[in-house]
């Protein structure tokens, strides 16, 4: 039982603890949302991560057949080879389409199998490390384990890297949508080369997902108030990565109720993957097998009409090959 | 009694510096609703455990699918209810479950229907159900249903699930079914659409009908008659705007309209089949 306490010392005790209260609010209160050091983080200006194209080396190479893992063999050989584009020591991250926690035959994620043979034919060309990631908006970790996308990753001798809050800062792109967005930046500053894998996908706002929509999910921030401008949004996309490398995923090919299907119904087999470094091109190639032309997509006007790349891919040096 | 009060405080200031800080993706995932009831069992018929159950609001639609979320918000949709079972055995043998609340069931029926190919499986689930390959689909009353197996080890399972989850929902008063305005010779669709029937801004509340010959038909109902003919007017003058072949025509409070046909004879023919066909069942 305790002793009896005077008046005195009551108010004593309740001014002690009052003031404590004060000075643990007030530190709380200093040390939540504090910025280090006060600054708001200068946006970044990504590199480019594209490598001097050799005069005999196309510009695009479409491969058809299956499987799909001898389609990466067969168009990296006809691009000129992995090591055209990976060098040993390398580090190189691979963007595929993990944008949702369901199952590869969906459609709506990279084959996991096409990510799989890219991984290894980085590791095989001696990169020091491959990085795959992707920032979906929900659960990474469930969209990298249901898509089959992380153990393929890991199975082809490369890691996943899950986004944390840390890893995105703003990207410098003046007199863009995307100037001062949030973007998961880290794992761009540690890869000397980029390589983006996506899927071909019908999509319910901008009619396809291709190459250029896959950067979207580089984005951080409450990117879905871009959709109120996703074409744009897309099109300022294609200038902000220039990729080492760009892969077409038209292995599966997700033909309605995108960006996530649902049903077997929505997809069929492509058996077809597509191989460049023009995003644009990439994506005029791919709007043919959603049986869709360049006019159907106003992304793809509008990255053209900017400068980041060309539409019209039968005029480049295209070449095909056959599995 | 100081130092409780000051270790309480230190505690609490911890607590809120640790929330302040939180920046991982978790900070993303969707809070499991403990208010809402839910059909979902607790385990699925063979005995795999639920996972967290996610919800998410008209608002956090977008965090789940992303940007399908506007294909639902076209037909009025409420939230989304979502639980896994997985395959203690081998967890990446899985079942998914998505429940869309759509408000009303003719909202339901809307999307039910415009997600299908024509080619599913009927499925025997109580209520309007298919299949297509280990993805099984349903509705009732004002529910959506989706339940994805993994892959063909799941079929048997997410099958099961299906008919549990569709079995707890609750059953409309008065449930939609396919309208019998639309003649069946040639016809492959009906579907449902909120507005916008036929490429037509002021045709809403429509029913649609798809034919094997690529013509469309709908039959959209206003709350009048002089709603119907503005209606009416406006698509007529659509369309001789386009330079596209279409007819249509009033009758009361409903716009019965058809194109998809070079053969002006051939939409006149489908709209005056419809019409007498609506007659009949007045």
């Amino acid at each position: 039982m305790s002793e009896p306490v005077s008046r005195r010392e009551a108010l004593k005790r309740l001014g002690a603890t009052g003031a404590a209260v004060a000075a643990v609010s007030g530190t709380a209160l200093w040390l939540h949302g504090r910025r280090p050091r006060g600054a708001a983080p200068e946006p970044y200006a990504l590199p480019s991560w594209a490598v001097a194209k050799p005069a005999s080396a196309p510009d695009l190479v479409v491969a058809r057949g299956s499987p799909a893992a001898s389609l990466v063999t067969a168009a990296l050989e006809e691009m000129g080879g992995i090591q055209r584009f990976v060098q040993p020591g390398d580090v190189v991250l691979i963007k595929p389409n993990a944008a949702f926690d369901r199952p590869a035959w969906q459609g709506s994620t990279t084959n996991p199998d096409v990510l799989r043979a890219m991984v290894a034919a980085c590791m095989d060309a001696g990169a020091r490390e491959v990085l795959v990631t992707d920032n979906p908006i929900h659960v990474p970790e469930g969209c990298f384990r249901k898509t089959g996308l992380g153990k393929a990753a890991e199975d082809g001798g490369g890691s996943v890297w899950l986004p944390r809050k840390a890893d995105f800062g703003p990207v410098a792109l003046p007199d863009t949508v995307l100037d001062g967005w949030e973007v998961f930046l880290e794992p761009l500053k540690r890869a000397t080369k980029v390589i983006g894998i996506a899927p071909v996908k019908d999509h319910n706002l901008s009619r396809a997902s291709m190459t250029l929509k896959n950067w979207y999910g580089l984005l951080g921030g409450p990117r879905n108030r871009l959709h109120q401008k996703l074409d744009e949004t897309i099109a300022t996309l294609a200038g902000m990565v220039k990729p080492t490398l760009s892969v077409l995923d038209g292995t599966r090919i997700l033909i309605r109720n995108g960006p996530t299907g649902g049903s077997p119904d929505d997809v069929i087999d492509g058996n077809v993957l597509a191989m460049g470094t023009d995003g644009v091109a990439l994506d005029a190639f791919g709007a043919t097998l959603l049986e869709l032309g360049v006019a159907d997509l106003t992304y793809l006007q509008m990255a053209e009409q900017w400068g980041h790349g060309a539409s019209d891919w039968m005029a480049l040096d295209t070449r095909e090959v056959t599995v | 009694m100081g130092r409780v009060i000051l270790l309480l405080l230190a505690t609490a200031l911890g607590a809120f510096i640790v929330a302040g800080g939180r920046t991982g993706p978790s900070s993303l995932v969707a809070q499991e609703a403990p208010q809402v009831v839910t059909p979902f069992p607790i385990t699925s018929p063979a005995g795999w455990p639920r996972g967290a159950i996610e919800h998410y609001d008209v608002d956090g639609l977008f965090e789940k699918i992303n940007g399908k979320a506007d294909a639902y918000i076209v037909f009025d949709v409420i939230d989304l209810t979502f639980a896994g079972y997985a395959n203690p055995q081998d967890p990446s043998v899985y079942v998914d479950v998505y429940i869309y609340d759509m408000a009303e069931p003719l909202n339901a029926y809307g999307i039910y229907r415009v997600q299908r190919s024509g080619q599913e499986e009927a499925v025997d689930a109580g209520a309007e159900a298919c299949r297509a390959g280990s993805a099984f689909f349903g509705r009732k009353g004002s529910h959506y249903v989706e339940v994805v197996g993994s892959a063909g080890s799941a079929t048997t399972e997410a099958r099961a699930v299906l008919g549990a989850v569709l079995d707890a929902l609750p059953a409309a008063k008065e449930p939609v079914r396919d309208p019998a305005w639309f003649p069946d010779e040639g016809r492959t669709r009906i579907l449902y659409a909120r507005t916008n029937a036929l490429g037509v801004e002021s045709l809403g509340d429509a029913f649609l009908a798809r034919y094997a010959d690529g013509v469309r038909a709908a039959v959209a109902r206003f709350a009048s008659a002089e709603e119907a003919e503005a209606a009416r007017a406006e698509a007529v003058e659509t369309y001789e705007f386009l330079g596209t072949p279409a007819h249509f025509e009033a009758a009361d409070k409903l716009v019965v309209g058809a194109l998809g046909s070079k053969d002006p004879e051939r939409l006149k023919a489908l709209v005056a089949a419809i019409l007498a066909k609506i007659k009949e069942g007045l």
